[in-house]
């Protein structure tokens, strides 16, 4: 029995010592603040933790926190006020803008939404509507577009991915992707995904194609740097940082140095287009975009 | 309620008022303990009904009988349905139930009856690692081996139906050979050697007498398997394919109501999250009623 105390007591403290850090972990926003906390999309967060390494390196005052969560719960985190900072691969919602009515978003990089195959695959390029076609269901053999008679297996991201949302907006024109086709959860799944089935095609941020997949060419123009910042590629979309308000603080700071040469060379050497090498308001870009453009 | 030792007794005769009043602090820790625990369910309950009851009542039945399942779109009548995430989920539990309730019965009984111990000492310890093991790294071994040989065995996807049940299956073995081999081993031994002693072979015995015997015990371990396999999150998440149909082949996609949540929780907003909580209200109502009945099971074999 004497021995079970010592025990008792140190389960007790923990389990406190626990709901205690839960209770008080709600971060220190306020301009000045020794922490910046970010969150958001998984897609910009590898982009925001080279940026926070950085801008810490010149600011040693500051603690930069970058988590993910994906650019809904990001958006989210900013509105109630949890983050300073939201990252959003996607365009901020109406409904988004009528529950937190003072979100600005602040473009820090262009990315370009690659359509993947496997290798193996002899299909290298497809148009637009072939890519609506397939996605929307109405094409589902390989041989409608040029390739073998064979079913194409479709990859899709899930429903609030910024990803899918782009494609939804851009490709299928606001319509909807047939049922068909199966659902992975992140970049690299449908990455994975595609370079272990020869019959399928996904997408996901040109950033991240490498070597075991195959990014086609849309409508005769591949995904490349210089295609897609001067908006000939067609499937593209802004990477956003989103603030409560006009940005103040270290958050000021850390939006200044992500748009700053040195911010923007990092996006660079980290495969984005930064927004500042972006030689046209793309077709598909919020009117922030262009705003952002007219103000440099 | 605690017993206490002769010469325990007699050492806290001498000191019973500093005893006293230590028994009573022990006692209240533990008490503390158990309310923690308790505390912990109603909280859960709490939150998931609160963040998930109003939405469920706003969309009422055609949440469950509609087929279109687009939680993006504005919340309009009949894209918000579920339909095919329940029968994907009823019918990838009920597959790996059947793939797995035999495996596991047999794997019982050969433990509790029939394995020299030496085999016996190899064989429990081994099923006790396959309970340890994380699902995500299960899941990772059908990613990489079954989803594969699915693929060329059927065509398809490969992340499918038959995936998780193969899985699936595995992963409650555990749990339908541990409790099953205790309720074998559980029946009185006067049952078995009457039976023998009448003459009846080995297997006749375990078939008729042991089994029987030994029935709600079993029915028990294969319900909990079942909760196992409908809570089952990560490794059907993995190898199901999530898409939100009702499959027309054991090749073919789909998507259960654990996969789902955990796919769309880091995304979701306003109406599609309440709708992801709802979700959990359904799953956790079948598991409730899943854990209900195994208890009648079980206590239906102590009356």
């Amino acid at each position: 029995m004497k021995r079970f105390v010592p025990f008792v007591l140190v389960s007790l403290l923990v389990a406190m010592a626990v709901f205690g850090a839960g209770c008080t972990s709600s971060t220190n926003n306020t301009a000045g603040g020794a922490k910046l906390q970010l969150a958001g999309s998984t897609s910009i967060q590898p982009h925001a933790e080279a940026l926070a390494k950085a801008f810490q390196a010149n600011n040693s005052g500051t603690q930069v926190y970058v988590q993910g969560g994906g650019s809904s719960a990001g958006v989210t985190a900013v509105g109630q006020g949890t983050a300073a900072i939201g990252m959003s691969s996607a365009n901020l919602s109406a409904s988004q803008l009528s529950q937190f009515p003072n979100l600005k978003p602040i473009p820090i990089a262009v990315d370009g939404i690659g359509f993947i195959v496997n290798p193996q695959n002899t299909v290298s390029k497809l148009t637009l509507d072939q890519v609506r076609a397939i996605y929307t269901g109405s094409i589902t053999n390989w041989n409608q577009v040029g390739g073998p008679n064979v079913k194409i297996d479709v990859v899709n991201r899930e429903a609030g991915s910024g990803t899918r949302d782009g494609v939804q907006k851009i490709v299928l024109k606001g319509g909807n992707f047939s049922t068909g086709g199966i659902v992975q959860s992140s970049t690299g799944a449908v990455r994975s995904y595609v370079a272990g089935d020869s019959n399928a095609i996904g997408y996901i941020s040109t950033g991240e194609v490498d070597n075991t997949v195959k990014a086609v060419t849309i409508n005769g123009v591949a995904p490349t740097y210089d295609n897609i910042a001067s908006g000939k590629y067609p499937v593209q979309r802004d990477f956003l940082f989103v603030t409560n308000g006009n940005p103040s603080g270290n958050a000021k700071a850390f939006i200044d140095y992500t748009l700053s040469p040195a911010g923007q060379a990092l996006l660079k050497a980290d495969g984005e287009i930064p927004i500042t090498a972006v030689s046209h308001a793309p077709a598909h870009a919020p009117a922030s975009t262009a705003a952002a453009l007219a103000a440099r | 309620m605690i017993r206490i030792r002769p010469n325990i007794a007699a050492r806290s005769l001498r000191r019973s008022r500093i005893g006293e009043a230590k028994e009573r602090i022990i006692e209240l820790l533990l008490l503390l303990c158990a309310i923690s625990s308790v505390c912990a369910i109603f909280l859960i309950i709490f939150f998931i009904f609160s963040g998930g009851l109003s939405f469920l009542i706003q969309a009422g039945l055609t949440f469950f009988t509609s087929s279109v399942w687009r939680p993006t779109d504005s919340f309009a009548a009949g894209s918000w349905g579920i339909f095919p995430i329940i029968i994907g989920s009823l019918i990838v539990t009920f597959g790996a139930i059947a793939i797995g309730t035999p495996l596991g019965l047999g794997c019982a009984i050969f433990l509790a009856e029939v394995a020299p111990s030496a085999v016996r000492r190899l064989l429990i310890p081994a099923v006790n690692a396959l309970a340890g093991v994380p699902s995500v790294v299960y899941g990772f071994f059908a990613l990489l081996v079954i989803v594969p040989w699915v693929r060329d065995q059927f065509g398809g996807y490969g992340t499918s139906v038959f995936a998780c049940w193969l899985i699936l299956s595995i992963m409650i073995l555990p749990t339908i050979i541990s409790i099953s081999t205790d309720s074998i081993r559980a029946v009185p031994r006067e049952y078995k050697e009457g039976s023998l002693a009448m003459g009846a072979t080995r297997w006749q015995t375990i078939r008729s007498v042991l089994i029987p015997a030994a029935g709600s015990g079993i029915v028990a371990s294969v319900i909990l398997g079942m909760g196992r396999a409908i809570g089952e999150t990560m490794a059907v998440l993995m190898v199901a394919g999530n898409s939100v149909t009702i499959p027309n082949s054991i090749s073919a996609p789909t998507s259960t109501l654990t996969a789902q949540i955990a796919l769309e929780m880091g995304y979701a907003t306003g109406a599609h999250r309440e709708a992801l909580f709802a979700m959990g209200i359904v799953l956790f109502v079948m598991i409730m009623l899943l854990t209900g009945l195994a208890n009648a099971a079980s206590r239906r074999r102590v009356a």
